[in-house]
């Protein structure tokens, strides 16, 4: 007996260190206590937009974060570990590939704050970059035309024209897989020829070359700033760009977040105002609690990079359809303008936009666009019809660099509400279609419908909303949004348990049953610019 | 699950869109949260390995097993885990004349233990692959007490005097047994993908202890202490 428990000890033994022993270098996030002794002169080393930025959000030009980091502590550090992949200035710390044994000593480092291993496991590239492959290449027919010239007109893009914005003046960095073409392509020639690339860098490669890869980014940028003919694929086509690649093809390293931490330092430092990511991280890495906004590396410097002043837009994710469901990193984030999509035929969210809330339950997604844009395809002059938030994303990134353009003193948190509350829902939220579409003329105090207002009526078993106009279906063409009836169940707390939409039919706007409302629950409906609510608590 | 319903048609109104929140809480409760509760069912096969003078198991000495298991997520790789669990364990006596020494000198037809226990276990689970919120491939590693409730032995032999009644053989029940060691500890470890994995179970303790009237006051041999299986999660 005692040979089999022995042999038992040993197993269990081989099983604990068997895990670690194939770990053995592992990849770690080293933070430092301080930044002494470092040299730092923002107007060196920050372009002037970055220094207005900060002075226009009131920040110390002579903020600790943006002081480089340590070069003792950087190389101590590098003396012991097996490589330094980023540094960074934001979070002061390194990334490095290790040896437990280096790790030992590391700790005993008087400088050195907190050391966490990283998640580093190879992983496949996002969702969003296959969709190049599901995305068959279209001819244009009439359909896609109407879609092209609705997925900026939605967003009010004639309003934006007429008052002679397109984004002039106001820098969006890029941080995209690659932009494959993006520097041939026809709808975005006008950006080249007019020099609005301000700069373009390739943060796998460490080159200035990021046209290559992925044309993910060349799609996302042609829905920015890029032109058919004079058609506007994207709102800011005056606006300058920072090209930045932060994804590798294929298989990698999950160094992407690192890359573009890296990545929105450096927009940051070059005078970025907005920062356009139609990238997320989901379930390779991260169980949904850590979709709190705090956790993934890649949320906390997208905070940061809110806290520099500069508006995060990103895509909420294509995992609607999917077991996860939720939104990804960095969209999870409380300072990232969370990005849904909706079928421009429907005006409904497509299946696979993410949900909201993140794991702190705030409302999430902030807005949508269309999730299926026309968008530059790799080749030369060729639109796709391309499905995804990550398009979505861009077309509302260019309505903030209107907004931007249009009201450059307000400061970070009044332009994010500003924009936030255009939406055309606003101020009623629910968990796939956030607070809508936004809308150009919202910013300028109009809305492009008239309101409509509505009463509820309890009805034996159900809640009527019985609505003051009589509803047309033919009077909504595609390109307008219809005016649905939006209705939710909120909990005490506020946190949303049931939402739905109706489309009304003559006068009756919805029926609501009853027994869906508990004690403390809310009703909150909103029908073409009022939203109001019901009380359980009204059916007694 | 999704309750995306386009054009349904319900108290004459067209619900376009409808989704239930709490569908969401019931997705992620299937996946690699920071703290997940899971049912599971197990079955698993008594080794016939003995000491060299303890007792012969035969087919089918095996445990049925329910339970549920919560598992507390402390760091992407490392877990904690408490559990609670039914189980039934039995062993079916091979039939030696020259080896059985529960009724020297007999052979029956069947000789079966069996023990309804319930078991309180806790241990840690190591996630081998998958850090994010698949539950992956993990071993784990439990310590477990377990309490025999009802513990009772059954013998089945030919009887001479129920042939008269038609019948060929004679069931003989025992409960109470004053040798049987109700408490047991065990350790135990799980292989496992996703929700299935393969189990061994080693008794630390033993089965039987002294009693004045049985054996001549001293404890049984063992029987098998190593139990494999497959068990699934729920």
């Amino acid at each position: 007996m005692n040979r089999i428990f022995t042999i038992f000890c040993f197993v269990l033994i081989l099983f604990l260190i068997g895990p670690a022993q194939l770990q053995a270098q592992d990849k770690y996030w080293i933070s430092f206590t301080d930044k002494r002794d470092v040299k730092y002169d923002p107007f060196e080393e920050l372009h002037p937009d970055a220094i207005a930025r900060r002075q226009l959000e009131g920040l110390d030009l002579m903020d600790s974060t943006d002081f480089p980091v340590n070069e003792h502590y950087i190389e101590s550090t590098r003396n012991l570990v097996a490589s330094v992949s980023t540094v960074s200035r934001w979070l002061n710390g390194l990334v490095c590939f290790a040896h437990p044994e280096a790790i030992l000593q590391l700790e005993k480092l008087p400088f050195v704050k907190e050391i966490h291993p990283m998640r580093s496991k190879r992983v496949e590239v996002s969702e969003v970059l296959n969709e190049e492959n599901r995305c068959a290449q279209i001819q244009f027919p009439h359909q896609n035309e109407k879609i092209l010239k609705a997925q900026t007109e939605i967003l009010g893009g004639e309003e934006f024209e007429n008052r002679g914005f397109s984004g002039q003046g106001v820098r969006i960095a890029v941080l995209d897989a690659g932009f494959r073409g993006a520097d041939e392509h026809q709808s975005l020639k006008h950006l080249y020829e007019n020099n609005q690339i301000d700069g373009a860098y390739d943060f796998v490669g460490r080159d200035d070359n990021p046209y290559h890869g992925s044309a993910h980014g060349t799609a996302v940028l042609s829905c920015i700033a890029g032109k058919h003919g004079e058609i506007p694929m994207g709102l800011a086509t005056g606006s300058r760009f920072l090209l930045a690649r932060t994804e590798r093809n294929l298989w990698e390293f999950a160094s992407e977040e690192e890359f573009w931490l890296e990545a929105a330092e450096w927009a940051d430092r070059n005078g970025a105002h907005v920062i356009n990511s139609s990238l997320g991280y989901t379930e390779d890495r991260y169980t949904w609690e850590d979709m709190d906004g705090q956790s993934a590396l890649v949320s906390r410097a997208a905070n940061m990079a809110a806290r520099k002043g500069i508006m995060v837009v990103c895509s909420a994710g294509n995992e609607g359809s999917d077991p996860w469901q939720i939104l990804g990193a960095p969209a999870d984030s409380d300072s990232v303008l969370a990005i849904g999509g909706i079928a421009p035929w429907t005006g409904l969210a497509t299946s696979f936009s993410s949900y909201g809330p993140n794991a702190n339950g705030s409302p999430k997604p902030n807005l949508t666009a269309y999730g299926y844009a026309m968008c530059a395809s790799g080749k030369e002059a060729t639109l796709d019809l391309m499905p995804g938030t990550s398009f979505s994303s861009p077309l509302v990134a260019g309505f903030v660099a209107c907004a931007k353009q249009a009201f450059p003193e307000l400061k970070w948190k009044a332009l994010f509400d500003k924009v936030e509350s255009s939406g055309h829902l606003y101020p009623y939220h629910d968990e796939v279609h956030g607070k809508g579409i936004p809308q150009a003329q919202a910013l300028f105090g109009e809305r492009n419908f008239s309101e409509v207002h509505f009463d509820f009526e309890v009805d034996g078993e159900e809640i009527k909303i019985l609505l003051q106009e009589t509803f047309k279906e033919q009077d909504y063409p595609m390109n307008r949004t219809i005016p649905f009836v939006y209705w939710k169940i909120c909990d005490e707390k506020g946190r949303v348990k049931r939402f739905a939409l109706v489309l009304p039919e003559g006068k009756t706007g919805a029926r609501i049953p009853l027994h869906l409302l508990e004690k403390t629950d809310q009703l909150v409906v909103h029908y073409r610019g009022t939203t109001k609510e019901y009380s359980a608590n009204d059916k007694n | 699950m999704i309750a995306l319903l386009f054009a349904v048609q319900s108290s004459a109104q067209t619900t376009v869109f409808e989704r239930d929140q709490g569908t969401l809480k019931s997705q992620h409760a299937k996946l690699n949260a920071t703290y997940f509760q899971e049912g599971y069912l197990a079955y698993g096969l008594a080794l016939p390995i003995h000491e060299s003078d303890s007792a012969q198991t035969k087919f089918p000495s095996a445990l049925i097993a329910y339970g549920t298991r919560g598992i507390v997520k402390i760091n992407p790789r490392f877990s904690g885990i408490w559990g609670l669990e039914y189980n039934r364990k039995t062993y079916s006596i091979a039939q030696d004349s020259l080896r059985n020494q529960f009724s020297p000198g007999q052979v029956h037809k069947k000789e079966r233990f069996t023990w309804n226990n319930f078991r309180l276990s806790a241990g840690f689970r190591i996630q081998l692959n998958k850090v994010g919120y698949k539950r992956g491939n993990f071993v784990m590693f439990l310590a477990d007490l377990e309490y025999g409730a009802w513990v009772n032995k059954l013998i089945v032999r030919e009887d001479p005097a129920a042939m008269s009644q038609g019948s060929e053989e004679q069931e003989y029940r025992f409960k109470k047994l004053g040798y049987v060691e109700r408490f047991q500890s065990n350790l135990s470890c799980r292989l496992g993908l996703n929700s299935v994995a393969l189990f061994a179970r080693y008794r630390m303790t033993s089965l039987w202890k002294a009693n004045e009237n049985v054996n001549g006051g001293r404890p049984y041999d063992e029987l098998g202490r190593w139990l494999i299986g497959v068990d699934l999660s729920f």
